[in-house]
C-alpha cells in the first residue's frame, strides 16, 4: 500500500511538470502586453522596457520557460504578481484556505445528500419521488452555475432576506455559495448513485443476501452500497477537481476571496505568475484527490490490485 | 395431495399461479401449480428452462421481484403455515434458517468483496446467539463439511474456483441446519468433472443434516442419483408427479416420454439422431387451451385442446395431468 502510495506520487512529479510546461507556453503566446495592463495607459516606452526587463519579458521563449521552471523546481518560487508585486505562494496561501473550505464543503454537501437520494430512487425505481428526483437532477445538472447562483441570490436574499449574497466567513454566509456550487454535482452524484445501485440490487448476490434472512435495509447497506461505491467515489473525487477549478464562478458571484477570483482578475490583468500558480494549484490538488480515491478503492474492494 | 400418508407433508403448494407484469405483455410463469414434499424426503423438479422452476423456487422463498412479478393465486403452505400470508418478519426468519436456497450461478451469487467465512457468518449471526469467534468457528466447520480448508476462509470468491464456490454456497445455505434446501440447477454453470462432486456433496450433506431436499434440474440422470421423487414441470405446471421408480420405469405423461426418449442411450446407432420433442415450449404470454403440451403431443385428441385436466392419480402415488396417460386403458401411446 505505502509503495503503492509512493509511486504514485513519484508519478505526480512528471505530470505537474508538464502542467507547467503547458500552461507557461499557452501564456506566452497570449495576445496582450502584462506591462501595458500593468502600468497603465500614460506611461512612457522606457517605463515599459524597464519593466519589461525587470522580469525578463524580453528573453526568448525557451530561456524564460527555464528559468520559470528552475526557480519553480529548485526554489519553490513561483515568482511575483506583475500588479501585486508580492509573491505568488503567498498570494495563493492567502487564498488557498477558502477555496478549499468552499469546494469541500460542497463536496460534503452533495455526496451527504446525493448518495441517499439516488439510493432512495433506486429502491423506488419509477415511483413518483424516483420521477421527481430525476427532473430535479436534470434540472441541476444543466443550470449553469452562473445562472443558479444569481436565482438563489434573488429568492434567498433579495425576496427572502434569508441569506446574505456577499462573503464567506460566516455560516449564513456559506449557505448560498456552497448550494450555488454543489447543485451540478448533488444532480451528477445522485444520478450515478442511482443507476450503480440499480444494477447491483438486481445482481445474484443480492438475492443470496436476502435468501440468508436479512433484514432488507441491511442488505442494501452492506451488501448494495459497498459494491456500488466504485463508480459513486470515481465521481465524487472527479467532482471534487471540478469544484475547486469551477469555483471561479461562483467566488465571482458572490464576492469570495479564493484562489478562483484571484485568476479571474490575474487573467483580466495578464498577470501570468498569478495564473500560473493557480493552474499549478488546481492541478496538484486534482492530482492528489485522484489518488487519495485510487487507495481508497484498493481499501473497498481488494480485487482492484496496486501494482 | 396424497390421502395415504398420514403425515403432512412439510412443504404443500396448492394452486400457486405467478406472473410477470411485462411491457411484451403478462407472462404466465406459474399456473395452478401443485407440489408436495416430505420430510426428510428428496424431490426433483425436472423442467426445460423457462418451466417456471426458478420462479416456483423464489416463490417458496418469497423473493420474486415484485414488481413485476405477481403471485395471483395459491398458497405455500411450510410446516402447515402459509408463507404468502406471514409477516416480512416472520418469511426472514425462515429464510436462511428452515428454508435454505443454492443458487445456479455461483460465479454471481456469492458478495465480491467480502470474506467467504463472513458470508457464511452473517447467515449463522441472522438465526443464532452465536457471536464472535463461535460465529467463526461455526463458519470454519461448515467450510470444513463442504472440504474447504478453513485458512481458505479468509479469502475472497474471485480466488475460488466455480466449483469451489458452489461449496461455499452449498456452505452457506446448509450453516443453519434448514428443514428444506432448495438446490436450484446448482451444478448447471459447473465443468462436467465437478458436477459429480457437487452432487455426491449434496447428497451426502442432506442425508447428514437431514434436510428435505427441491432440487431443481434439467438432468433426469442426477434425479435419479439423488432423489426419491420426482416433479416433471411444463409450461408452468406440475404435469407428472410420482416417486423415482414408478416414474422412470412409466412415464405416463407424453412430455415425459418425449424427455426420456431425447436422452441419449449407450447402447443408441453411432451417428444416428437423437430423438425431439417436435415444436416449442409455449409463450408463456400466450399459453393456448385447454393442455399447454397439446400442440406438441404425438397422441393429442379434441379434448386436450379444449380443457385442461389437472393432475389426476391414475396410479397410487402417481399423479398424471393427461386426459390419455400412456400406458393405461383409454390411452394411446406405449
Amino acid at each position: 500500500m505505502l509503495r503503492y502510495a509512493i509511486r504514485r506520487i513519484l508519478l505526480l512529479i512528471p505530470v505537474i511538470l508538464s502542467v507547467m510546461v503547458i500552461i507557461f507556453t499557452i501564456l506566452y503566446f497570449t495576445p496582450g502586453d502584462p506591462a501595458r495592463i500593468a502600468l497603465g495607459q500614460e506611461v512612457t516606452q522606457e517605463a515599459i522596457e524597464a519593466f519589461r526587463a525587470s522580469y525578463g519579458l524580453d528573453d526568448p521563449y525557451l530561456v524564460q520557460l527555464g528559468r520559470y521552471l528552475y526557480r519553480a523546481v529548485f526554489h519553490l518560487d513561483l515568482g511575483n504578481s506583475y500588479i501585486m508585486k508580492s509573491a505568488v505562494s503567498s498570494e495563493l496561501a492567502n487564498r488557498i484556505p477558502t477555496t478549499m473550505k468552499l469546494a469541500f464543503w460542497s463536496v460534503v454537501f452533495s455526496t451527504v445528500v446525493g448518495i441517499p437520494m439516488g439510493i432512495i430512487c433506486a429502491i423506488r425505481q419509477y415511483s413518483i419521488l424516483d420521477s421527481f428526483v430525476t427532473l430535479l437532477t436534470l434540472l441541476g445538472v444543466s443550470m449553469p452555475t452562473f445562472w443558479m447562483g444569481l436565482l438563489f441570490i434573488l429568492a434567498f436574499s433579495v425576496h427572502l432576506g434569508w441569506f446574505p449574497s456577499m462573503g464567506f466567513d460566516t455560516v449564513s454566509e456559506m449557505v448560498l455559495p456552497i448550494l450555488t456550487l454543489s447543485g451540478s454535482s448533488l444532480a451528477i452524484i445522485a444520478r450515478i448513485t442511482r443507476s450503480s445501485m440499480l444494477e447491483v440490487i438486481h445482481s445474484d448476490y443480492i438475492r443470496t443476501a436476502r435468501a440468508k434472512g436479512q433484514k432488507e435495509s441491511v442488505v442494501i447497506m452492506k451488501h448494495a452500497l459497498p459494491n456500488a461505491m466504485i463508480p459513486i467515489m470515481t465521481i465524487i473525487s472527479m467532482q471534487f477537481g471540478m469544484l475547486l477549478g469551477g469555483s471561479i464562478v461562483t467566488e465571482a458571484i458572490f464576492s469570495i476571496s479564493g484562489v478562483g477570483r484571484l485568476m479571474l482578475e490575474a487573467i483580466n490583468t495578464r498577470d501570468y505568475p498569478i495564473i500560473q500558480g493557480g493552474v499549478l494549484f488546481i492541478s496538484i490538488a486534482f492530482s492528489l484527490i485522484n489518488l487519495t480515491v485510487d487507495i481508497l478503492y484498493a481499501c473497498i474492494d481488494h480485487r482492484i490490485h496496486m501494482k | 395431495m396424497s390421502d395415504k400418508n398420514t403425515q403432512a407433508p412439510l412443504l404443500d403448494i396448492r394452486d400457486l399461479s405467478i406472473r410477470f407484469n411485462t411491457d411484451s405483455g403478462v407472462v404466465h410463469a406459474v399456473n395452478h401449480l401443485n407440489l408436495s414434499l416430505q420430510k426428510g424426503k428428496a424431490l426433483g423438479f425436472v423442467g426445460e428452462t423457462g418451466a417456471g422452476k426458478t420462479t416456483t423456487a423464489l416463490a417458496i422463498l418469497h423473493l420474486i421481484q415484485s414488481p413485476p412479478g405477481e403471485i395471483t393465486s395459491g398458497e405455500i403452505l411450510f410446516e402447515g403455515q402459509d408463507i404468502l400470508r406471514m409477516t416480512e418478519a416472520e418469511r426472514r426468519d425462515i429464510r436462511g434458517n428452515k428454508i435454505a436456497m443454492i443458487f445456479q450461478d455461483p460465479m454471481t451469487s456469492l458478495n465480491p468483496i467480502m470474506t467467504v467465512e463472513d458470508q457464511i457468518m452473517e447467515v449463522v449471526s441472522l438465526h443464532t446467539d452465536a457471536k464472535g469467534e463461535e460465529l467463526r468457528n461455526r463458519a470454519h466447520e461448515m467450510l470444513q463439511m463442504v472440504g474447504i480448508r478453513p485458512e481458505r476462509g479468509k479469502e475472497f470468491p474471485d480466488q475460488f474456483s466455480g466449483g469451489m464456490r458452489q461449496r461455499v454456497g452449498i456452505a452457506i445455505a446448509l450453516a443453519c441446519r434448514p428443514t428444506l434446501l432448495i438446490a436450484d440447477e446448482p451444478t448447471t454453470a459447473l465443468d462436467v468433472t465437478i458436477q459429480a462432486q457437487v452432487i455426491d456433496l449434496i447428497k451426502h450433506l442432506q442425508k447428514m443434516v437431514e434436510t428435505s431436499l427441491l432440487l431443481i434440474t434439467h438432468d433426469l440422470g442426477i434425479v435419479a442419483e439423488i432423489c426419491d421423487e420426482v416433479a416433471i414441470m411444463y409450461a408452468g405446471r406440475v404435469v407428472e408427479y410420482s416417486d423415482l421408480r414408478q416414474l422412470y420405469t412409466k412415464p405416463m405423461h407424453p412430455y415425459t416420454q418425449g424427455l426420456f426418449n431425447a436422452v441419449p442411450r449407450l447402447d443408441s446407432e453411432p451417428g444416428g439422431r437423437l430423438a425431439v420433442i417436435q415444436g416449442l415450449t409455449p409463450d408463456p404470454t400466450d399459453l393456448p387451451e385447454g393442455c399447454s403440451f397439446s400442440p406438441r403431443c404425438p397422441y393429442v385428441q379434441d379434448i386436450c385442446r379444449q380443457e385442461a385436466l389437472g393432475l389426476k392419480e391414475y396410479e397410487p402415488g402417481h399423479f398424471v395431468d393427461c386426459h390419455f396417460p400412456l400406458g393405461m386403458n383409454g390411452g394411446l401411446g406405449a
